[in-house]
């Protein structure tokens, strides 16, 4: 049987993986939108 | 009766349009092609090439399609054909490519929702009886599958009859969450069995050496172009839906990393159930267990068996064999419904024909067709090489070329720029002018030089494709014909 336990690269990935796809990409867009749509309504209030 | 407006219908919110062009990426492969192509491809070391692809290929060409949508605002015909009259059978073209591709992917679908109701009575009894259940499917009993077909259909139909807001987006709007939560209760499941580290050491456990293989970089690129919906079709018609001024390139970018983030996601599932199958035969490689380990033999022979053999059986077997088809089916639903809409958006910018009936006779069409792979199931690989695989290269190739030399991207990023939250600088022009059209010749060129033979079939396919564009882009628009707006504007 191969080894149990989780490889040191394989959690490695796991956090790289997570951190490209979720942090810098899913995470950072949405953060993104969020703060430009904070922006705009804030904006919006301020011409009224 | 007034005749219906090209564009008469919009996304309710933002958040449904960008909800709906996830659910169209989010398809079967995200489920059982990207973890297979992990642990073929280098595991985890498959996430550079992957990362690279997304952002030099996908990424850009995502905003590309919705920009054109967007800007043009129409179908795939409307859109090619107002860059140039000559055009619109490119248009027309990669239209009917959804239409055969709809044909064999709702028979998919129709598997699925058989195996939902197979898993949720076990069915196949033990695992010796999952293989023989799945050729009885196929060769013995066509009208399991055909009821199956008839309720997908029925499903879809509705939905799109239902329109843009009240249909599309309202179903994606519970559907994406819905995908995301069942898929996390099935991460959990797999990554809580015993052995689970076994499979997960498959999945990412990273080989570097495989970086110098031509072939694993070429595997990532197709994954990214299949993966994202890249079709020239069902995204443009989305960002069509989307009024003039909205956002694009962040919704591009969103939709981009929420799709690849799935796939890397739900790889834990699949792969701790491998994990726990190798841990009970006692095998050191996946290979050994003689199982599929991706495409459709993963999901209707592997996953059963899988299932059955889980601790708590054969309830355990009901519960997450039925969750694994559920997931299996919204992820194609959602997909299917991008699949049909820009065939119906084609008719409709081109002969002016309703929602209601449009759609009605393109679901028709598509059941009638899809019978075929319904009582011929042997048919759908080679169509699907031809219309799922080899065209959608080229169409996105040429999609790339077309808007790069033939129209001005500077034009489209003044248009798009006032309005994003992602600015579209040079770099967007070098990616899609050279970098994309490069790396897409690389993969239909490795495609078409790796197959064996071209099954007669294939060319038939795309023989009678091509005869119906030229037939399609021969008739006449019942209203002006498509034009750039600046040229609609100012005339």
């Amino acid at each position: 049987m191969a080894a149990e336990t989780l490889n040191p690269t394989a959690i490695a990935m796991i956090v790289v993986g997570a951190v490209l796809l979720y942090v810098f990409g899913l995470g950072w867009g949405i953060y993104r939108a969020w703060r430009k749509g904070r922006e705009r309504s804030s904006s919006g209030s301020g011409e009224k | 009766m007034s005749a219906p407006e090209a564009i008469a219908e919009y996304w309710k919110r933002r958040r449904g349009f960008i909800l709906a062009a996830i659910g169209s990426a989010i398809g079967l492969g995200n489920i059982w092609r990207f973890s297979y192509l992990c642990y073929k491809d280098g595991g985890g070391a498959f996430l550079v090439p992957y990362f690279i692809a997304l952002m030099i290929v996908g990424v850009p060409l995502i905003i590309l399609e919705f920009v054109l949508g967007n800007y043009f605002r129409g179908s795939p015909p409307k859109v090619f054909g107002a860059i140039r009259r000559g055009l619109e059978i490119f248009g027309w073209f990669a239209v009917l490519d959804q239409f055969v591709i709809g044909t064999y992917y709702a028979v998919v679908l129709a598997w699925c929702m058989v195996y939902i109701g197979f898993s949720a009575t076990v069915a196949w009894g033990t695992v010796q009886g999952v293989k023989s259940l799945f050729i009885y499917l196929l060769y013995k009993a066509p009208w399991i599958t055909l009821i199956g077909l008839v309720i997908t259909w029925l499903i879809t139909w509705y939905t799109l009859f239902r329109g843009v807001a009240g249909g599309i987006e309202r179903a994606c709007t519970f559907a994406i969450p819905a995908l995301w939560v069942l898929s996390a209760i099935l991460v959990v499941r797999g990554v809580t069995l015993p052995h689970h580290n076994v499979g997960l050491n498959f999945y990412l456990t990273p080989d570097w050496s495989k970086l110098s293989s031509g072939t694993v970089w070429i595997d990532a690129f197709g994954q990214i172009l299949f993966t994202l919906s890249l079709m020239a079709a069902p995204l443009v018609i989305y960002a069509a839906y989307m009024p003039p001024g909205s956002e694009l390139p962040n919704s591009a970018w969103i939709t981009a990393f929420a799709n690849c983030g799935y796939s890397f996601f739900f790889g834990f599932a699949t792969w701790g159930i491998i994990g726990y199958l190798m841990g009970l035969y006692h095998v050191n490689n996946p290979a050994a267990l003689k199982v599929p380990l991706g495409g459709g033999g993963l999901a209707f022979m592997t996953i059963p068996a899988a299932v059955t053999l889980l601790p708590g059986a054969p309830v355990t077997t009901a519960i997450f064999g039925t969750l694994f088809f559920i997931i299996l089916w919204l992820a194609g639903y959602t997909s299917l419904l991008s699949i049909v809409e820009p065939i119906y958006g084609a008719i409709r910018d081109k002969f002016l024909v309703s929602r209601r009936v449009g759609v009605s006779i393109v679901c028709g069409l598509l059941f009638a067709f899809g019978l075929i792979f319904v009582f011929d199931p042997d048919l759908l690989d080679p169509v699907d090489f031809i219309a799922g695989s080899t065209n959608l290269v080229w169409i996105v190739m040429l999609e790339a070329i077309i808007a790069g030399y033939m129209y001005s991207l500077e034009k489209l990023r003044a248009y798009v720029n006032p309005y994003a939250e992602l600015k579209l600088g040079r770099w967007f022009d070098v990616l899609v002018r050279y970098v994309s059209p490069v790396a897409l010749a690389c993969v239909l060129g490795y495609g078409l030089y790796s197959v064996s033979a071209i099954k007669p079939v294939s060319v038939m396919v795309l023989v009678i494709i091509t005869i119906c564009a030229v037939i399609l882009s021969g008739t006449r628009w019942r209203r002006a014909p498509p034009a750039p707006p600046e040229e609609v504007s100012s005339g």
